[in-house]
């Protein structure tokens, strides 16, 4: 782990990004401080100057000619840094809620467990999290569970570290916020030694305003109900 | 008589290009059996024509009229549950192309 800050260290961070210019050089400042140097950043057809913003902080971006959702972000991310040779890839939302120190600890944990995927949970240590929040995340993890076999305590997480040999395996389909549970479908699909470990989320009105509302994992509840009878 | 035999001949006849298509992997196993229960339920209602008036009954449905309307428009709403299906597949496939572009761009 001493050279994570090494260029040739292979983590790499996958932040997927949608009009986020007023966050993202900070997410991007912080992170490259915690000793990160690989960061990619996939600019989700943003209308704002988050592409100039991100080219300024000397980062990888990939741009989206279309928006495609998170999902799409997510998929195109994950194919670059396994073309730049990644061993090990880290996603992080853009709107700053991750901690870049709990960044840095997740994958830690999953190099010294020898695992396949490690998620950040906001859920074991839920200190500070709205309660519509909590009640939105437990139904995601009860329907995960009965749909996919893989309980995890926060399924919609952005933090998420995968080894090289698990992000080559998991296929990513879906193109909306319902790729969180997708992954875990994965997970479960793919038999990948997986474990979560607590995180803080920084919740400022900011990041609340942009990440799920009640009526949208309604929505993200019922695609997956879809998808599940038709395969 | 006549329509009968026209029709049964022609259920079986599609019996016999719904095997090609499916030995040729051209359709996937519950499409092949979706069309088998389309072409046999067509030519059993052709050749016991009785049978409308049972299931019309069974349903509690006062004119065997009614029948073939409700089945339509069960038989809609599953199309359009297809419809959504392929215009997933579809955001999919445009999903797959974004992400090729990208992928591209950058390579420069």
């Amino acid at each position: 782990m001493k050279k994570l800050g090494k260029k040739g260290s292979k983590i790499w961070i996958v932040i997927p990004a949608y009009n986020e210019e007023k966050v993202i050089g900070k997410v991007i400042d912080s992170l490259k401080k915690e000793g990160f140097q690989n960061i990619l950043v996939v600019n989700d057809c943003s209308t704002d100057k988050t592409k100039e913003v991100v080219k300024n902080k000397k980062v990888k971006i990939y741009n989206h000619i279309i928006n495609r959702g998170l999902g799409g972000a997510l998929n195109t991310g994950i194919s670059a840094a396994l073309k730049n040779g990644a061993k090990i890839i880290a996603t992080c939302d853009a709107d700053g809620q991750h901690d870049p120190k709990d960044v840095k600890r997740t994958v830690e944990f999953l190099q010294k467990e020898n695992l396949d995927v490690v998620i950040g949970s906001r859920l074991i240590d839920s200190k500070g999290m709205p309660f519509s929040r909590k009640a939105i995340n437990s139904g995601a993890s009860f329907l995960t569970k009965a749909l996919f076999g893989v309980y995890s305590t926060d399924t919609q997480s952005g933090l998420r570290v995968f080894s090289r040999s698990a992000a080559e395996k998991i296929n990513i389909r879906t193109n909306k916020m319902e790729v969180s549970s997708e992954i875990i479908k994965e997970i479960g699909r793919n038999k990948l030694k997986f474990k979560e470990i607590p995180i803080k989320a920084i919740y400022t009105d900011y990041s609340l305003e942009k990440g799920q509302t009640g009526g949208n994992a309604i929505n993200i509840a019922y695609k997956l109900l879809l998808r599940r009878i038709m395969r | 008589m006549i329509t009968e035999i026209i029709i049964t001949f022609f259920v079986f006849l599609m019996y016999f290009k719904l095997l090609l298509d499916f030995k040729k992997n051209k359709i996937s196993i519950k499409r092949f059996f979706f069309w088998i229960f389309i072409w046999l339920s067509l030519s059993i209602i052709v050749l016991f024509p009785g049978i409308v008036f049972f299931f019309s009954n069974l349903f509690g449905i006062e004119r065997a009229k009614d029948l073939p309307i409700y089945i339509s428009i069960i038989v809609l709403f599953i199309l359009i549950f297809r419809v959504g299906m392929n215009l997933e597949k579809i955001e999919q496939e445009i999903t797959k192309i974004v992400k090729g572009i990208a992928l591209k761009e950058n390579e420069k």
